[in-house]
């Protein structure tokens, strides 16, 4: 079972990437289970995954990357063991440290057939000046994107080709290692380039 | 860059100056309203929680998101405040005079108390600009 992680700052996009993604994937033949922790307390972004015929796990009470590590733990055994997915995309919350995350699932492969996928952090272009402008918020959206093994640089639709260029400059700084995709669910922009990257990495450190 | 220290159970440190608040209702409305009404309230919901934040002072609208789900459909909106827009998208139905809603607001730089507040204060106006019954009123 591959787990991959879609993350990054709140309104990235990250919902409506995955229900894409998973549309494409599940049309290759791959059975995907969807893990959604959202930040409030009466859920969201799962309800409207479920509407769209996909197959998903609600993690609510808190942020997994901290306060409910333990549920996350619990629910990915249960998946193993029940529907047994091919792939296990994890929508942290928005305001989640991926890597606290990837080591929980690191944690998990020592006793569960499970193997950690790419860590996909999102940074929302049409924000991009804003997110890196305040000390607090400048810090979480640092450590997302300092986390990432690819970032996608979403929303690339609503801004200028120059836009994109500064934001890819900005997020370089923080991360020399990771991939950068320009991704649009409304053009489709990045998505066959993300499938085929979920579907071809195995095991990423 | 600091690395925050991440204790079982407690709050990451990086979570600092972000807050939120959920609310969930049920409305009905007294004459029929359309699937297009209905996306417009969708959106004029986030929009009016998203302005209510920034007129509080909120320094980013970081995610505005409700949910609507009435018997022939379901409809979702968000916005991050500011030029970004308001998205609104879903399943259309066929008309209805009840449905759920849910309003999720996630605010960064406004005390949880402010978020709490204009996100109420959005929904009674939009309750009142659409001339809606709130049946079981239930917050979080």
């Amino acid at each position: 079972m591959k787990i991959v992680q879609i993350a990054g700052y709140l309104g990235s996009g990250k919902t409506t990437l995955i229900i894409a993604l998973s549309k494409k994937l599940a049309g290759l033949g791959m059975k995907i289970a969807i893990l959604v922790n959202d930040v409030g307390a009466v859920p969201v972004d799962g309800t409207v995954m479920q509407e769209y015929g996909l197959t998903v796990k609600d993690i609510g009470g808190g942020c997994i990357c901290c306060q409910v590590a333990g549920s996350l733990m619990k629910t990915l055994e249960t998946l193993a063991t029940t529907i047994g997915p091919d792939l296990v995309i994890i929508e942290p919350t928005g305001i989640a440290v991926p890597d606290a995350i990837s080591q929980t699932v690191r944690l998990m492969a020592r006793k569960l057939p499970v193997e950690m996928g790419h860590t996909i952090v999102l940074f929302d272009t049409s924000r991009a000046a804003k997110l890196l402008t305040y000390d607090t918020l400048k810090r979480l959206v640092s450590l997302q994107i300092r986390d990432a093994t690819i970032i996608g640089l979403s929303k690339s639709d609503l801004v200028t080709v120059k836009e994109v260029e500064e934001a890819s400059k900005s997020v370089r700084e923080i991360n020399q290692k990771a991939e950068i995709v320009r991704i649009s669910t409304v053009t489709g922009e990045g998505l066959s380039s993300l499938v085929g990257r979920i579907q071809g990495v195995h095991a990423m450190s | 860059m600091k690395i925050p220290v991440i204790f079982p159970g407690q709050e990451n440190p990086a979570h600092q100056d972000i807050h939120s608040y959920s609310a969930e209702r049920f409305f009905s409305s007294a004459g029929d309203l359309m699937p297009a009404e209905l996306r417009t309230l969708a959106g004029d919901t986030v929009r009016a929680v998203a302005m209510g934040c920034e007129t509080a002072g909120a320094k980013d609208v970081s995610h505005v998101k409700a949910y609507i789900e009435y018997a022939s459909g379901f409809l979702h909106a968000d916005t991050v405040g500011g030029s970004g827009g308001v998205t609104v998208a879903g399943r259309d139905g066929k008309k209805a005079k009840r449905f759920r809603l849910v309003i999720n607001a996630v605010i960064y730089g406004l005390p949880e108390a402010s978020v709490r507040m204009a996100t109420e204060e959005a929904l009674e106006t939009v309750k009142v600009q659409y001339g809606l019954i709130q049946e079981l009123p239930s917050g979080k």
